[in-house]
Formats: C-alpha cells, sequence, structure tokens
C-alpha cells in the first residue's frame, strides 16, 4: 500500500510542480503567455482567413504565439462576449467585423454595445458590388434601377439577412425607390451559386468573394458602395458616380474589451499597426482578394461610432 | 503533354511526397481518435500551409482530409466508437465483425472500399467537374428540400422493426436542429434563455456525446474487461481474410455506393456523413439478406465505406468550378486557394491550368500513398483489440471532453456532450435507433433553409417544387421509398400479432 | 416489463418537453417571409409530442396484454451495474466543472483514476501510468504543436 502511494504522491506532485514553476516564472511584461485572437465566424470565412493570416506576424511581434479561436453564432454576439467576458489582462483579442460589432447588437438585445470595446485597429475595409449575371439585360446601375421601378417585387436578390450587403442593397432601394424581394442566404458562396443558377437576379457582395466570377467574366458588377473607385477593379463606377449616394463598407478589424490596462492595449495597438502596414502581410491578403485599409485606433472608433449611428434607425425599427 | 509534365514536376518531388503522407498519417490518426475531429485538425495545419507552396500545402491538407474520412472507420470498427460522424454507419455492421473475430475482415474491406470511393471520386473531379458542376448548380433551393426530405426517408429505412421509435428519433433530431438562430431571419429561437445556446446544438458535441460517451456508459454497465483479442493477432488467419464470397457481394455494393457519395459531394451541404448512412441504407434496402446488417454484414461496411470517401474529391467539384464548398471541410481548405492567390471558381481552370493539372494529380498520388500507409498500419491498428476497456474507455473519456473543447471553446458544449452521452446511453438501452437522431440534425437546416428559400422564390407557392424537374424526381422517389418500407413494416407487424 | 415501462416514461419526459417548448415557442418574436421563424420548430414540437403521445397509448396497451409476464432480473449485479453508470456521468460532470479550477493536468489524471476503477481496472501500474502519460501527451500536443489552449492555460495565471 505504501509503495501505492509513493507512486500516486509522485505522479500527483509532478503535475503541481510544474503548475508552480510556471506561476512563478511568469513575469509581468505584457504579453506574458499565449494569446487568444477570437474570430466570430466558421473557419474558413474571409474573416478567419485573415485572422490567421494575422495571426503569425502578429504574434512574432509580441513574441508570444497567437492561437485563433473560431467562436460563431448567434450573428456573431457568442464569440464577442467571450471577448467582452474574458480575463481583462489583455491576452484575449477580438477580430471584429461590422457585422458582430455593430448589426446585430443594432438588431437584438445581445448584451453589449459597441462602446463596449476599445479600439485596437482596422485592418480591411471591404468593398461592396452589385453583382448581376453577365448575360443580365442590365448594363448599368441605371438600367437595373429603371426595370426595378417599372417591376416592383419581380426582381430577387440574395443576402446574409441584416448584414451589410443586405442593408446597403435595401438602402439603395429605399433612395431610389424600388421594391425588391430579399432572399436569405447563408453566406458569400452560396449567394454566388444562385446568382449564377439563376435562382436570384443580383447579388450585392464583397468585391472580394465575387472576384473570381467577376474575373471570369460570369458576373456583371453593375456598381460599388463606395466614396471612391477601388483600385483593384477600376472599372466599376460607384454608386455616387451614378446619381446614388449610397454608401457601405464592411469592416473587419482588432478590438479588446474595455478595461484592460493601458499598457497592454498600447503594445498591442502599435504590434498591428506594424503588421498590418508591413508589405508581406499586405500582399499576402491581396492574394486572398482582400485589400488592407489600415486605420489606427481612434479613427477605428470613429467608424463604429458612424455606423452605429447610420444603421441605428433601419434595424431598431425592426 | 507539357501539363503533363509540369504537373509530374510539382507533386514528384520528395517534399509534396513527404507532405502526403504525414497528411494521411495525421489524418487518419485524428480520424481514429474519438473525440479529435477532422475539420478542426484541418483549420490547424492551414496556417502552417500558407508557408508552403500551393501544392505542397494542399497535398497535407488533402492527406489530411482523406485519410480523416477513413480514420474514424478505424476505431468504428475496432471499439464501436466511430472516430468521425462519417464512420457512424460503419461502426454498425463492422463492430459485429469485430465481436466476432473477423476485425481483419471488416478492415480490409474499409480500407478497399474507401480507396475505389476516392477513385470514383478522383476520376468525378478530374473527367467530369464541368458536367457535375452542372448538376450541383441545378440544385437550388427547392432541390435541396426535396433531397433532404428523401434523405429523411432514410429515417424510415434505418428503424427496421422500431418504426415508431425510428421516426421519433428523427423527429426530435430535426427539432433540436431549430434550436439557437433562425437560420434565415439570424433571430434567436428555443434558447430558453441560455446565451450558450444562441449557436444552437454543437454538432460536435452531439455526435461524441452520442456515440463516444453512450459507448463508454454503456461499457461500463457491462463491465466486460474481456477483450477481443488475447495474444498478437495476425491479419493472415483465415477469419481476417476477404474471400471470393465478400468481394462477390460487396463489389457491385461499391460500385453504387461511390457513384451515389460523389453525386452526395457535388451538392453542397449533405456531406459524408449523409452518404455513408445514405448508402447504407439503399444497400440495405436492395440486399437479398437484410435481416443480417447490424449482425456483421460485409457489405454494410462496404456501403457506407465507399460512399463516405467518395464524397472526399466530389467536394471540391464545387469549390473548384463554382467557388462554393461543398462542406465545411473545403470551406476551410477554400483558405488554403485564397491565399496563395487562387481563387477557386471559374477562372481558375483558364488561369492556372498548371495548378488544376498538378492539383488533379496530386488528388491521384494522395489515393494511392492511402492505399499503401492503410495497408501498412493495418496489422498494427488491429491489435487495438488487445487493449483492455479498462484503459481504453478512460481514455476515451478523456479524449472526448477534450476534443469537444478544443472544437467548441466551451464548456457548456461539454456539458452538452455530456448530456447527449446519456441521452444516446438510454436510447441504446431502450432500442431507440440513434442513427435518425443524427440523420434529422444534419438535415434539419437543410430543409428549413431549403423549404423557405424556395417559398420566397416561388411567392409562396408550393409549385415550385413539383414543377422543377429534379426536385419532383427526389419527391417521388422519398414518397416510394414511404411506400416500400411501410408496405414492409406493415407486413412485419401483422406477422408479429 | 422493464423495457416497457422505460418506454413510458421516455414519452411522458417527451410530452413535458414538448410543453415547454412550445410554450417557449409562442412567446418567440416571428419574423420571415411566408415560412416564419417559428413555423418549423412548431410543427416539429407538434409532431414530437403527437408521436410520444402515440407511443405512450402503445406502451400501456402492451403492458395491460403483457401483463401475465414476469421477468425476474438478477437484482444484485445490475443495480451495482446502473450505480456505475452514474457514478462515471457524475465524474465526467465533476471533471468538466473542475477543469477551470485545478487545471487539465491534475482533473484528467483524476477522472482516469477514477473512471479506470469504475471500469474495474485493477492493474495500478498501467493506472497510474495512464494518469501521467495521457495527461501530459494531450498537453504537449495540443498547446505545442497545435497551439490551442486547454484549460490548464487558467491555472497559470
Amino acid at each position: 500500500m505504501s509503495r501505492f502511494k509513493k507512486f500516486l504522491g509522485a505522479a500527483a506532485i509532478l503535475p503541481v510542480a510544474l503548475a508552480l514553476t510556471v506561476a512563478v516564472a511568469k513575469a509581468q511584461q505584457f504579453p506574458s503567455k499565449p494569446l487568444t485572437l477570437i474570430v466570430t465566424w466558421p473557419p474558413g470565412g474571409s474573416t478567419d482567413v485573415i485572422a490567421r493570416l494575422l495571426a503569425e506576424p502578429f504574434g512574432k511581434e509580441l513574441g508570444k504565439p497567437v492561437a485563433v479561436v473560431n467562436r460563431k453564432g448567434g450573428g456573431g454576439s457568442l464569440g464577442t462576449l467571450a471577448a467582452l467576458n474574458a480575463p481583462k489582462d489583455g491576452h484575449t483579442v477580438l477580430m471584429t467585423t461590422s457585422g458582430n460589432h455593430v448589426l446585430t447588437p443594432l438588431k437584438k438585445k445581445v448584451g453589449y454595445r459597441y462602446d463596449a470595446f476599445e479600439p485596437i485597429g482596422q485592418v480591411v475595409a471591404a468593398t461592396l458590388v452589385l453583382a448581376v449575371r453577365a448575360d443580365s439585360p442590365w448594363k448599368s446601375l441605371a438600367d437595373f434601377v429603371k426595370d426595378a421601378k417599372a417591376n416592383p417585387g419581380k426582381y430577387l436578390f440574395g443576402a446574409v439577412p441584416n448584414g451589410m450587403p443586405h442593408l446597403t442593397l435595401n438602402g439603395l432601394a429605399k433612395e431610389a425607390g424600388l421594391k425588391i424581394v430579399h432572399v436569405p442566404m447563408q453566406g458569400g458562396a452560396p449567394g454566388a451559386k444562385a446568382l449564377l443558377a439563376g435562382d436570384i437576379q443580383m447579388l450585392p457582395a464583397n468585391a472580394s468573394s465575387a472576384a473570381s466570377n467577376l474575373k471570369a467574366g460570369k458576373f456583371r458588377a453593375l456598381t460599388n458602395f463606395n466614396a471612391n473607385r477601388d483600385p483593384a477593379f477600376p472599372n466599376i463606377p460607384t454608386a455616387k458616380e451614378q446619381g446614388h449616394a449610397v454608401f457601405g463598407n464592411p469592416f473587419v478589424g482588432m478590438a479588446i474589451a474595455k478595461g484592460v490596462p493601458q499598457n497592454a492595449i498600447k503594445v498591442l495597438r502599435a504590434a498591428l499597426k506594424k503588421v498590418a502596414n508591413s508589405s508581406s502581410f499586405k500582399s499576402n491578403a491581396v492574394k486572398t482578394g482582400t485589400a488592407i485599409t489600415y486605420l489606427p485606433a481612434d479613427k477605428f472608433g470613429a467608424v463604429w461610432a458612424r455606423d452605429w449611428k447610420n444603421y441605428e434607425p433601419i434595424l431598431r425599427k425592426k | 503533354m507539357e501539363l503533363l509534365i509540369s504537373s509530374f514536376q510539382q507533386v514528384f518531388i520528395l517534399d509534396t511526397l513527404a507532405l502526403i503522407a504525414i497528411g494521411l498519417i495525421v489524418g487518419i490518426v485524428i480520424g481514429a481518435i474519438p473525440g479529435l475531429n477532422v475539420p478542426l485538425a484541418v483549420a490547424i495545419a492551414l496556417p502552417i500551409t500558407f508557408k508552403l507552396d500551393p501544392i505542397g500545402g494542399l497535398a497535407m491538407l488533402v492527406g489530411i482530409y482523406k485519410g480523416g474520412t477513413y480514420g474514424g472507420s478505424l476505431s468504428a470498427v475496432l471499439i464501436n466508437v466511430p472516430g468521425t460522424p462519417a464512420a457512424a454507419a460503419t461502426a454498425l455492421d463492422g463492430a459485429a465483425l469485430t465481436r466476432q473475430g473477423k476485425a481483419g475482415k471488416a478492415l480490409k474491406m474499409s480500407l478497399y472500399a474507401s480507396i475505389i470511393g476516392e477513385i470514383f471520386s478522383d476520376i468525378a473531379l478530374i473527367v467530369f467537374a464541368v458536367p457535375v458542376a452542372i448538376f450541383a448548380l441545378k440544385v437550388g433551393p427547392p432541390e435541396t428540400f426535396s433531397v433532404g426530405i428523401f434523405a429523411l426517408t432514410l429515417v424510415g429505412v434505418l428503424s427496421q422493426g422500431n418504426i415508431l421509435k425510428g421516426i421519433l428519433a428523427g423527429v426530435l433530431g430535426l427539432f433540436l436542429s431549430t434550436f439557437g438562430v433562425d437560420p434565415l431571419t439570424g433571430d434567436f429561437r428555443l434558447t430558453l434563455g441560455f446565451q450558450s445556446l444562441s449557436g444552437g446544438w454543437s454538432f460536435i458535441a452531439m455526435v461524441i456525446g452520442v456515440f463516444a460517451v453512450s459507448e463508454a456508459l454503456v461499457q461500463v454497465e457491462r463491465r466486460t474487461i474481456a477483450k477481443s483479442a488475447t495474444g498478437p493477432v495476425r491479419l493472415s488467419d483465415p477469419n481476417h481474410q476477404l474471400d471470393r464470397d465478400d468481394w462477390k457481394l460487396c463489389l457491385p455494393v461499391i460500385g453504387r455506393s461511390s457513384t451515389i457519395g460523389v453525386l452526395i459531394g457535388a451538392v453542397p451541404g449533405l456531406g459524408a456523413a449523409v452518404s455513408a448512412y445514405l448508402n447504407y441504407g439503399i444497400t440495405r434496402n436492395l440486399s437479398k439478406r437484410p435481416e443480417k446488417f447490424g449482425l456483421g454484414a460485409i457489405e454494410g461496411v462496404a456501403a457506407a465505406e465507399s460512399g463516405n470517401n467518395a464524397v472526399t474529391s466530389a467536394t471540391f467539384v464545387p469549390l473548384l468550378t463554382l467557388g462554393v464548398p461543398g462542406d465545411v471541410i473545403t470551406a476551410i481548405m477554400l483558405g488554403a486557394f485564397v491565399v496563395h492567390g487562387l481563387i477557386p471558381g471559374p477562372g481558375l481552370f483558364e488561369e492556372n491550368p498548371n495548378f488544376i493539372a498538378a492539383f488533379f494529380l496530386l488528388m491521384v498520388v494522395t489515393t494511392a500513398f492511402h492505399l499503401v500507409i492503410g495497408r501498412l498500419g493495418m496489422p498494427l491498428f488491429v491489435q487495438a483489440t488487445r487493449i483492455s476497456n479498462g484503459l481504453m474507455f478512460p481514455a476515451i473519456v478523456v479524449l472526448s471532453v477534450t476534443g469537444v473543447f478544443v472544437a467548441t471553446n466551451n464548456l457548456f458544449d461539454v456539458y452538452a456532450m455530456l448530456g447527449f452521452g446519456v441521452l444516446g446511453y438510454f436510447m441504446i438501452k431502450l432500442e431507440f435507433p440513434v442513427a435518425p437522431l443524427l440523420i434529422g440534425f444534419i438535415l434539419g437546416p437543410l430543409v428549413e433553409i431549403g423549404l423557405r428559400q424556395s417559398m420566397i422564390m416561388s411567392r409562396g407557392s408550393l409549385d415550385i417544387f413539383v414543377t422543377r424537374p429534379l426536385s419532383a424526381a427526389f419527391l417521388v422517389i422519398a414518397l416510394l421509398t414511404v411506400i416500400v418500407v411501410g408496405r414492409r413494416e406493415w407486413r412485419e407487424f401483422y406477422k408479429k400479432e | 416489463m422493464g423495457r416497457i415501462k422505460g418506454d413510458a416514461w421516455v414519452a411522458l419526459i417527451l410530452l413535458a418537453a414538448c410543453a415547454v417548448f412550445i410554450n417557449d415557442l409562442q412567446m418567440t418574436e416571428d419574423s420571415g417571409a411566408f415560412v416564419k421563424t417559428t413555423t418549423l420548430p412548431m410543427a416539429l414540437a407538434i409532431a414530437l409530442g403527437i408521436l410520444s403521445s402515440i407511443l405512450l397509448a402503445w406502451t400501456i396497451w402492451l403492458q395491460i396484454r403483457r401483463a401475465a409476464d414476469h421477468e425476474t432480473l438478477p437484482q444484485s449485479s445490475e443495480r451495482y451495474a446502473h450505480l456505475r453508470v452514474f457514478l462515471l456521468v457524475a465524474s465526467i460532470a465533476i471533471y468538466i466543472t473542475a477543469l477551470p479550477w485545478f487545471g487539465f493536468l491534475i482533473s484528467t489524471a483524476a477522472l482516469i483514476a477514477g473512471a479506470a476503477v469504475l471500469y474495474g481496472n485493477r492493474r495500478l501500474l498501467q493506472i497510474v501510468g495512464a494518469m501521467v502519460l495521457i495527461p501530459v501527451a494531450l498537453l504537449i500536443f495540443f498547446e505545442q504543436y497545435m497551439i490551442v489552449l486547454l484549460p490548464s492555460a487558467r491555472l497559470f495565471e
């Protein structure tokens, strides 16, 4: 029995000793352990790809590995709440997007507002386009508006419900006085498939997810919803140019819960600035079809406030 | 011709070949271990592949994918706990064969059926990519709904003799899939006030709970310390050999299941598990000896395994041709393509013929390696039947908890796994078939999304389901299945009373 | 006999659950075109209720018909068997709860020891070996190679 006890004693002490050693060795410096980067969307999606591209150089810059963790659900709210409720030591960072940060909390009670977080920096401001099939009779936004006005309720478009593309196209419809029918979709990819198959007639989408079909000539983009033409797609006019001042730019960036010590936030902001502006990261991202538009923390925070204000009347009313 | 040469150059270099082998081995191991799931392994391997050249990176991912889909069958056969959901149907007859001391037969057939299924899949991808893609395009919301309905009739097939309980389990599975978020509007429903339920029940928690944990509970009750085999297991033993009769039974089954599996793989959203169950059910329905299924019918193993592996390469068809991923794993691999500047979609074939050719060659070579590695590893795998339950199941419990936590990062889901384990345990004890629960859960979103999108498209008219030919066809098949199964059940019922 | 009774309990539990769910669904905000958010779940819940009722009726009918049959089950071994199942479920639940508090290594080792005993494993060496090797191996695998954080990370705060 005593031999057994000795064995058990040894086996039990080992992990405890290990734990104590590491605890003692923990420095006061930030970061002092691996970081968690929470992505509120499923793996493989555009946000996830950017997060994973970012994680490695970001971790190198900080000196500790960064683990990308997917926590999808609730329109992005589950992952956002996880980031909010994590210990406020600065080691849990949120990869945040317009969807989970602004649109979802506006639409329903999820337990947080956009200002529950401190911005670290924006990484992407995506271009939204309105795509139609190449054999569609509409060659320009004007064609589409005219036809849709004459035939209210006839045309179908696909979009993720209450995402930026959906709301932006609704904004256009309202501004131009159109009645178009929304077919809810599960994402950009099913939307593209539906457009190809002819099940829907229009698709508001991220330029990057429509890029392949655009380049192959299967789709035509009638307009984009930026302030200026996108350099990656110089042939696509903006809606403003064509007489409809409608804008929509989904963002992707980093945020962290309020209450984290300021020195940690400073370190994160500096690291993100460096990585987001590095040529290797930028070129990798472009390869994935996403252009990097870095905005420092204060400007990024302003984007949140602006979007919240713009979309509040639309979503709260529902 | 030069395409062929350049693709040979890209694939037959030591680095790439090594990556294929590593991917396969890692995939098989992760697939075989209950609790660890393949999509996670692929997601984690993804960033590593960013640094490799495109073919090299994809070599590893494809290896993990193919290996993982096969690997689940190893634990399904040897310990009656499927390592992946796709192997759940394999466990039905595979584990029975192991209990009869014929584990080698089951393992071999599982491997060979998987390989043949993969070959069909590779051919479909390489030769028939375009026609298959056109078929995939035709599957819009109404077709998705009808296919879902047809797949649901499987529930009836798989619950032979227990049809009421089977349907109950199926409806429960469907119902559970509606928890959390309305997939179309994003509204919360049935969260019962729990924040953690707002994502719905975790699929992996359900699968691992219902298969691994429930089995652990069943075993602790029985407390059979006895192992299936004492002493080294030799595959050359007659018990572990496949003979001509086995092959005569299985070859036609494999052919049919692989073809169906390819079509299922090409349709985004269905997946390997549905294919495995569907083919198992169809084979059982068409078999001359349906009563042997569940008791060690080797053709059941053949159907399930060729069915699920035939899905692997076929899921790349919608990905490469349309840019639409066929399942969770290809969705992750989409990231790998995209990072190397290869945007999947119609443009890919024209702009990057070299890459496409090399990729096709890669698929074929991976299948070949798979055969070799699987066969070489088999004498080792089969020794697992010598591990006593007293060691095996505590390990399985730990792996289940760890695996679910790693996949979901959420202790609530781990508790859910335990809950599902208890549910599965009671289902087994009370003779409720478990497969319909899983099938209902998988097909629920498909059916709902298909239904609702179709209704919007048709402005509220139900006609759309019958005016579109493909959709009508599936509904007719579904109806026929119901009639056939219904008649058979009625006859059995009458006989008993 | 036991099995028939089990079915009846299941049917009753399901019916109760259906009542809860249907109630919850009634209170849910509805949206969506043509087929609403709650349409399908409600239909399924009702179907579940109907099927459970059929099961209950069927079970009762069978019970009445077979009231003459007596099945005696060996009592003692069966009781311990059920206790083991309960203990295993409880152990796993405790394990999950303990993870953030005691960390991965210690909790896992404890569970392996407990579970092994429940499974009737008497080989001390094997148990202790597993208690050390399995948690450590898993920890190394996940934290180093896959850079995925296990609950033990909390231990090191």
